[in-house]
């Protein structure tokens, strides 16, 4: 008899579910036994409950210069299972990667030891443009920079896991995370117990504990600022506002009296604690950055440098985003905290050392080349499945602008078992995982997998073609933290 | 609560309210073509000027058809009061406080605002089924909102709109029901008026208790009861009631005095649905009183927006807490 699963093709590279001997791994049996008995009809199904519980929620994002303003980032009904042992692995990795992170921006906008004792370069700092210097001297909320990071993680064909980029600036996703686990648990009820999934239900509440922390304050007025409904991932700041129990805001809502920030209310005004700002650093404020936005509030630079108002994240977190300062991570971790890294970098070229540079022009149809500030999977060339005219456009551009490339071996991250085209096919994953610092740092036991539903595909983002995976992390024994 | 927030609850509400207040328009219009299919001819018309505005229509249609006519109401999206448009304006503003209110509701009228895009590309439209797909949408969300928002400052920004908006649809009802039926021939309380005139009380769902008080339809009692009842939930007096004590519970201001403008325009017009009488109303001339009443739920509207949601802060950032608080 032929199945769903003895179609299933996967050697492209590391398969998350099946091992090179065609067998299921350890982590996916259960879920394989599982999976075995389904005809593609019942999956379909599945598939098509799914797509309508997001749209009829309205768990969507909206598309820039789209006529179909409103779209769901397709959930796809097969999850990404992660076992406890591999998963304790990469959470003692991020949280020693955050806590160096931490003392990096705590460092750069002050004493600068780092630069100093030239573990890097400062010109390196200074021109990477996420670095703000009006945030010299600024000492935030209880020293805590990135409250929010959400690192994303691959798995490379020798099955180690690899850290790709830290996102510190307001990384999106974690609605996601959150509204797909609530779809997959309806769908697939009895599967959480049997498989003993760890709960991420705790997320927003987590998020509203670092705002209580920063304010030392268990009442206090939080608000998520959001640039407004028309922005791409505002469900998501009007998720997570209901969900902490904070109010949504925007730029126009709020006022600054005496280097305070305010929320006008139809009484009035109320004083606000803490903001989680959805909003970029340089649009915060007119008064201080681009003074053409609309976006932000006059004056709340000021308050925040006055410690008057608590910032997630806060404003300069940039200049660790940027993907040449990246390439230090390692060298963070050991100057700060004196450990190994545990999560291993990718292996990076930096387009501004001439050496390095000369080797990517050279070699570029086999690497993946990055804009240092690039998001969202544009400004992005992957050499192998690229044409001359575009190589030859970033070659161009690479000489003309070496500070804004670096360029990394092209790798083929692991595959996942997908429903594509009603059946079950490998499609590229990474993995986002939410990590939280305010006390201490909690990384939720999950996060969002993104799947490159292309064949063959290694761009994962929602704006290009992109969908996402439940992350299911098993517990260690069949005991304990039962998802409820 | 954000000036924000409470004017989006308060415009959702009323957006939602318009968007009823049409479906039960047109719902009865198809009924009543239904029965006087034979004797009348031109029904539609009054329609738009009811909901709409004429200048409106015609810029668009060049005949007043039945087609033209429930096309322009119903998906027309250059007419901002097409049912439509005014559930997308209602969505919309649901969507920007999302967050603050019930899950359900927001379910409820975004799978409203689904389904009726999906209707609007069916070929063949069961309109009455339709119609009624919507008034129970409009329930539901209306039972979700009354059973779970707190009786705080939420629930009365949104019963506030309602209201506001129920009187106003109310107002404009009567007045171009009496202008058109009263204006052919004389009240005779033939078989056709009563039809006419039922089916004006029936836009209000008001036909069974009008029956009880009041019998047989006559347009002084008809009007008498949709402008002055205390009681009737969709009676112009009863509304401005409710939205006067929503108002005192949003200021938290004694209801027997005002203290804020907004609460002396609404007091003002409380008092007099509360003192006059119909034959005064009929010697002035409904359709002059309306259209004074119209001015007015006008005036209240633009207090609750300048008391409410457009306080100048900004201007003023010299200002201390304490000044700002006192000043509103």
């Amino acid at each position: 008899m032929t199945t769903l699963l003895s179609k299933y093709k996967y050697d492209l590279t590391y398969d998350e579910m099946m091992d090179s001997s065609a067998n299921p791994r350890e982590t996916y049996l259960e879920y394989y036994n599982f999976i075995k008995q389904l005809s593609a009809k019942d999956i379909q199904e599945h598939h098509e409950f799914i797509d309508q519980t997001l749209l009829l929620l309205g768990i969507t994002f909206n598309v820039y210069n789209s006529k179909q303003k409103e779209r769901i980032f397709p959930l796809d009904p097969i999850p990404r299972i992660i076992n406890h042992s591999e998963w304790s692995h990469i959470e003692s990795g991020l949280k020693q990667r955050i806590h160096a992170l931490n003392c990096f921006l705590s460092d750069v906008y002050s004493d600068q030891r780092i630069i100093k004792d030239n573990i890097i370069p400062r010109e390196f700092i200074e021109s990477s443009s996420g670095f703000l210097k009006e945030c010299m001297g600024v000492k935030p909320l209880k020293d805590r920079w990135c409250h929010i990071t959400g690192s994303d993680i691959i798995r490379g064909s020798d099955g180690q896991y690899y850290v790709l980029e830290d996102n510190l600036r307001c990384p999106s996703g974690v609605s996601y995370m959150l509204e797909n686990r609530e779809i997959m648990k309806r769908t697939y009820p009895e599967l959480f117990k049997q498989l003993n999934v760890k709960s991420v239900r705790n997320y927003p509440l987590l998020l509203r504990q670092v705002c209580e922390f920063l304010s030392d304050s268990k009442q206090g007025n939080f608000g998520v600022l959001t640039p407004g409904i028309y922005n791409s991932a505002y469900f998501e700041h009007s998720f997570l506002a209901r969900e902490m129990g904070a109010e949504l805001l925007m730029g126009d809502d709020l006022v600054v009296i005496n280097d305070e920030v305010h929320m006008k209310t139809t009484t009035g005004t109320e004083r606000i604690d803490v903001l989680y700002r959805r909003i970029d650093d340089t649009f915060l404020d007119p008064t201080v950055f681009n003074p053409d936005s609309l976006l932000g509030t006059p004056g709340l630079f000021n308050a925040f440098r006055k410690g008057n108002v608590g910032l997630i994240n806060a404003p300069g977190t940039g200049v660790a985003d940027d993907k040449l300062i990246y390439t230090f991570v390692p060298d963070m971790i050991r100057y700060y905290l004196s450990e190994d890294p545990i999560l291993p970098n990718l292996d990076t070229y930096l387009c501004y050392d001439d050496k390095q540079r000369q080797y990517v022009l050279d070699n570029i149809e086999k690497l993946v080349v990055k804009a240092v500030n690039g998001a969202g999977g544009y400004d992005l060339l992957i050499g192998p499945q690229s044409d001359q005219k575009t190589i030859d456009l970033f070659k161009k551009n690479i000489v003309k602008h070496p500070r804004k490339y670096i360029a990394q071996e092209t790798i083929t991250f692991s595959t996942s078992p997908s429903f594509v085209d009603k059946q079950i096919n490998a499609r590229h994953v990474d993995l986002r995982p939410f990590i939280l610092y305010g006390e201490n740092i909690e990384v939720t036991p999950g996060g969002l997998t993104r799947v490159a539903l292309k064949d063959g595909s290694l761009v994962v983002n929602s704006s290009q073609g992109g969908g996402s995976k439940d992350t299911w992390i098993l517990s260690e024994t069949n005991q304990s933290n039962k998802e409820n | 609560m954000l000036s924000r927030v409470a004017e989006s609850i308060f415009w959702f509400s009323r957006y939602l309210e318009r968007t009823e207040n049409t479906v039960r328009f047109l719902a009865v219009q198809f009924n009543l073509e239904i029965e006087l299919s034979s004797q009348m001819s031109d029904q539609w018309a009054p329609l738009i000027k009811t909901i709409c505005s004429e200048e409106l229509f015609y810029k668009h249609y060049s005949s007043p058809t039945k087609e033209n006519i429930i096309q322009f109401l119903t998906f027309d999206e250059n007419n901002p009061n097409s049912i439509l448009a005014t559930l997308n304006a209602a969505r919309e503003n649901a969507r920007i406080v999302r967050e603050r209110i019930p899950q359900d509701c927001w379910q409820y009228i975004n799978k409203l605002y689904l389904d009726v895009q999906q209707f609007s590309t069916n070929q063949s439209k069961d309109y009455l089924a339709f119609f009624d797909m919507i008034k129970q949408s409009y329930y539901q969300i209306s039972g979700v909102l009354y059973n779970t928002l707190p009786y705080s400052e939420e629930f009365h920004f949104f019963n506030l709109g309602k209201q506001l908006e129920r009187a106003n649809q109310i107002t404009r009802l009567l007045d171009t029901k009496f202008y058109y039926l009263l204006d052919k021939d004389s009240f005779v309380g033939n078989h056709i008026d009563l039809i006419q005139w039922t089916a004006v009380l029936h836009s209000l769902s008001a036909v069974e208790v009008y029956r009880r008080t009041f019998g047989t339809p006559e347009p002084a009692n008809i009007a008498s009861f949709l402008l002055l009842d205390s009681q009737f939930p969709r009676s112009l007096r009863y509304c401005i009631i409710d939205a006067q004590a929503s108002l005192h519970k949003i200021t938290g201001n004694d209801l027997r005095s005002f203290v804020k403008q907004v609460e002396k325009t609404m007091g003002r017009l409380r008092a007099n649905l509360d003192y006059i009488e119909i034959d005064e109303i009929f010697s002035f001339g409904l359709h002059n009183y309306i259209d004074r009443i119209q001015q007015r739920i006008n005036t209240i509207c633009n207090n609750v927006k300048s008391t409410f949601f457009e306080q100048d802060l900004q201007a003023k950032p010299e200002l201390s807490v304490s000044k700002v608080a006192l000043t509103t």
